[in-house]
């Protein structure tokens, strides 16, 4: 039976989505949900199953597409990684009851989209799956009817800007390859020249790099992230930005990747890798000081993904091993913490009806466990040991040294450090400090709905803390899948780099250790401590009321632009920029339209000039 | 008898290290205080003050408490500096007072010195006092400015040997003329700088300062609650004195050299602390980043020229 479910894992990822999407039409309230959950729950282990299968062409799968097309679909180690994100996350997302409009239907057929995505092994079927993704997800965000038009439309414009690059390249390599098959394209890229190389470089980075909301394309995310149902933004950021990513390594990545040893380089990484990588550097570095300045939850988490996602950039530019398992292992961190603490906001905007940290604060009695799961989603999103967040980020601190990148490294230290900021932020705007609008008297604590997925994440994020090795062999597929060294690991508890070692269950055992040991000893000591009211406090010998301000949620981080080169960044947007562009288009159609507006004189001139310099090139050739 | 001294010897290792720590670190700032009253033409207190200090605060009748989450965040503190001590080799040679350390990797080992602030921040965050939290504050982004002559310094040498294990960087520096201090001088520089933040002296003091923000991240904490933040920062000092030994100066293979290392290093924090007047925040943090710079593109050509990078 097993072995029937996991051959045709293909037929069935391809084929229960869209039934599922059109069962949403018909059910309604929680039914869908429960549908929804038991369907992704039914799809996540159809393909876990289908791990042991993946070798050579089984589950393979021709779909006819007229003119005898063949839409070609298998899958492989990688698109079974990011297939296992994707159902758990459909699962997860599912359950929490929360009162928005949400359209299912939509959501399932973008879930169709991406699933064609992931399965794809031809042009024509990836293109399909990355469309159907981009406009269900549209579609849902316009349903949701809490988007504004302007946020709507930038996520439309970049989103078909995304979709005409891919699709112009694909174009481009079929002509070359007279083949749509992923793996022909690849090879054609191979026998271009240098210039047509680089163009494709550019189209099929460019238009995962929108995805993954690099800078300067990450002007859609924000509008989008804070704005959008709280069930999309969750999906939105633990597993869309991934698909991204997922996108990224199967086409310009491993397309590349053989194509990059021929082109120049410096010390030890391709001229375009190390572009890309800076191009991470810099987004994290600028989105983090971003975050810091945020008032509201949602928008501080929004910059912080597109930072954390300028890491896993820069563990990809960098073309090496390593730099790849980091990539891989970091998208994996995020897609849990990013969606956890998503998911532990929306809770508590359900309980308080703001996310704002100006108007929280001192919610820690109420909500002890969404305290638990911001701390534990904190920890993990600065990357601290003993949680896994810190052999991402070893993996590619590690992989910047051994390409020898001092002055990246250093760009990538200071934002992952300058990170501890706005995750103190977060904490601290919430949970602790002094209260404000919302009182603590009148919250409760986060619903179960919300309890139950939240706890399922923290529970992965201690597993996988401790035995860093666990999803090791996974990723050591996918990296052998493209011909590079893998990562060497002492069984699931001890991970190697090639430069050192990190051993995750003794770091947890020994913080915990003395944790215990300290506690007790500490709580032995027979002196007795008198809890206080909380506006009995140690204020220059001064006495607090009611109406002084004490909550630092709003300001915490605000004093970082009195630092030059912070205050320079914070204060510059690539709005500008992107008007600057606008307006110089606007006049060059101006200066067009003058050749057909202003009378035939204008129009017989430029014909005249046309045919001419039509003439003089044509006879320069011959 | 043989099957159970197996297992002694470690445990003993485990419960020594952080004691010892402590004992070496108490008289250290001992003489912290005696050489700064010295410097300010003072007698100063006798070698022993902080002990009695501490055992003072340990013994005082009533502790001012704000919940559970300001209970448990010196515990946090506390055992975020005993983890860092036990993965820190006190000797490069032998077993004794090793720890962990046979795991100690240099990234991680950086990392997990943040872990103890984090409970002191949470803690001193439910308190609910807004100093302390501008404390937490200012600290953390001394950080940002710390962190990067740090890595300068810590890439330099993990590129150089190959390796981000510390016992492997202790293990290749076996004679003076190969310690990473003098291999990579102008890396140590850069390392300084950042040590000298790391423990909290002047000029990078602004933190806890006592006039400006209340005595910062600590303003809340009284009675027994100081007093084990006390014993941790004895011990942090201490385990921080030990990775700059053992990264930089080959580690110490005796107890005489552990203290002469330890203590020269010690000894340019006092200097410099009792000299310098403090940096504002954003003052330090633009500092270090362009002392950083500076350092780094001096120290790339260097070691360009002389070949030891690439």
């Amino acid at each position: 039976l097993v072995e029937l479910f996991s051959d045709n894992v293909v037929v069935y990822a391809l084929g229960i989505p869209p039934v599922i999407a059109v069962l949403m039409l018909m059910l309604k309230g929680y039914a869908k949900q429960i549908v929804s959950m038991l369907a992704g729950i039914l799809l996540l282990g159809l393909t876990i199953l289908s791990y042991a299968q993946v070798a050579g062409t089984s589950g393979t799968l021709g779909i006819p597409w007229g003119n005898g097309y063949l839409l070609q679909f298998a899958h492989s180690n990688l698109s079974l990684f990011f297939g296992v994100l994707l159902w758990a996350w459909t699962a997860l997302v599912s359950v929490p009851k929360h009162k928005e409009r949400f359209h299912w239907f939509w959501f399932w057929v973008a879930l169709s989209g991406i699933s064609i995505l992931l399965l794809a092994k031809d042009g024509v079927s990836f293109f399909m799956g990355w469309e159907i993704m981009t406009w269900a997800v549209f579609l849902v965000l316009m349903h949701s009817q809490t988007v504004q038009a302007k946020n709507l439309l930038l996520y439309f414009v970049m989103g078909a800007a995304s979709g005409f690059a891919l699709l112009g390249s694909f174009v481009l390599l079929y002509q070359q390859a007279c083949s749509f098959s992923l793996q022909d394209m690849g090879s054609a890229i191979q026998g271009l020249s240098l210039g047509q190389q680089m163009l494709h470089f550019v189209l099929l980075w460019g238009a995962f790099l929108i995805k993954i909301a690099a800078m300067p394309l990450h002007l859609w995310l924000e509008g989008v992230y804070v704005q959008g149902p709280h069930r999309l933004t969750v999906f939105l950021s633990a597993v869309l930005s991934k698909i991204g990513v997922y996108g990224a390594i199967v086409l310009p990545f491993a397309w590349f990747y053989p194509v990059m040893q021929h082109w120049a380089y410096f010390i030890q990484t391709p001229v375009a890798g190390n572009a890309l990588a800076w191009l991470g550097g810099i987004t994290s570095f600028v989105a983090t000081f971003k975050a810091i300045q945020q008032k509201n939850a949602k928008a501080l988490l929004a910059w912080s993904s597109v930072a954390q996602l300028g890491y896993v950039l820069t563990a990809l530019g960098l073309h090496s091993a390593v730099g790849l398992a980091g990539a891989l292992y970091h998208s994996l961190n995020h897609a849990l913490i990013s969606g956890l603490l998503f998911l532990a906001v929306a809770a508590i905007v359900q309980r308080t009806g703001t996310d704002r940290f100006t108007e929280l604060g001192a919610l820690i009695s109420k909500m002890p466990f969404a305290f638990m799961a911001v701390l534990i989603g904190i920890i993990g999103l600065a990357g601290m040991p003993p949680l896994p967040g810190f052999a991402g980020k070893w993996l590619i601190y590690t992989a910047l040294l051994q390409q020898k990148s001092i002055p990246l490294l250093l760009v990538v230290i200071a934002s992952s450090t300058a990170a501890f900021l706005y995750c103190y932020r977060l904490i601290y705007g919430i949970f602790l400090g002094q209260p404000t609008k919302v009182k603590p008297s009148q919250v409760q604590e986060i619903s179960w709905s919300y309890r139950i997925p939240i706890a399922i994440l923290m529970l992965a994020l201690m597993i996988t803390g401790t035995l860093p090795g666990l999803i090791v062999p996974v990723i050591n597929d996918v990296l052998a899948q493209l011909a590079l060294p893998t990562l060497v690991h002492t069984g699931a508890t001890v991970l190697h780099s090639g430069m050192g070692q990190i051993a995750g269950m003794q770091v947890m055992f020994t913080f915990g250790l003395a944790f215990v040991v300290i506690l007790l000893l500490f709580s032995l000591h027979t002196v007795k401590t008198r809890h206080v009211h909380h506006l009995d406090i140690a204020y220059a010998a001064e006495v607090p009321t009611d109406t002084t301000p004490l909550h630092y949620g709003g300001g915490l981080g605000a004093e970082l632009h009195r630092i030059p080169l912070i205050g320079w960044l914070q204060k510059r947007s690539v709005w500008p920029w992107y008007l600057w562009v606008v307006n110089h288009v606007k006049a060059l159609g101006a200066i067009c339209a003058s050749f057909y507006q202003s009378g035939p004189r204008m129009a017989f001139v430029a014909t005249v000039t046309i045919v001419v310099m039509i003439v003089v090139w044509a006879g320069g050739a011959i | 008898m043989s099957t159970w001294s197996l297992p002694i010897i470690p445990v003993m290792n485990v419960i020594l290290a952080p004691v010892l720590a402590y004992i070496i670190g108490g008289f250290y700032y001992g003489l912290y205080r005696t050489i700064t009253a010295r410097i300010h033409g003072r007698w100063g207190p006798p070698l022993w003050q902080n002990f009695v200090d501490n055992a003072k605060l340990f013994a005082k009748t009533e502790a001012i408490g704000h919940g559970l989450m300001f209970h448990l965040g010196p515990v946090i503190m506390a055992a975020g500096s005993v983890t860092v001590i036990l993965f820190l080799p006190f000797f490069n040679t032998g077993s004794f007072l090793s720890g962990f350390s046979n795991h100690a990797d240099i990234m991680l080992l950086t990392y997990l010195m943040v872990v103890g602030p984090l409970g002191n921040a949470l803690a001193v965050g439910v308190s609910g006092n807004p100093f302390g939290v501008m404390g937490v504050t200012r600290g953390l982004t001394r950080l940002i400015g710390l962190e990067v002559p740090f890595y300068v310094s810590l890439a330099t040498v993990m590129i150089a040997t190959n390796s981000s294990s510390l016992v492997q960087v202790m293990q290749l520096q076996t004679t003076p003329a190969m310690w990473n201090a003098v291999q990579y001088p102008i890396a140590f520089v850069a390392s300084l700088l950042a040590f000298i933040g790391f423990m909290g002296a002047s000029p990078f003091d602004v933190v806890g300062a006592p006039t400006e923000v209340y005595s910062g991240p600590r303003v809340e904490f009284n009675g027994k609650y100081l007093g084990i933040l006390m014993v941790q920062r004895i011990i942090f000092s201490f385990a921080k004195l030990l990775f700059w030994v053992n990264v930089f100066l080959g580690g110490a293979s005796d107890w005489f050299a552990l203290i002469v290392k330890t203590f020269s290093l010690f000894l340019i924090v006092i200097l410099v602390g009792s000299l310098y007047p403090r940096f504002k925040t954003e003052q330090a943090v633009n500092a270090l980043w362009k002392s950083a710079v500076i350092l780094s593109v001096l120290s790339l050509l260097f070691y360009t020229w002389r070949g030891l990078l690439w």
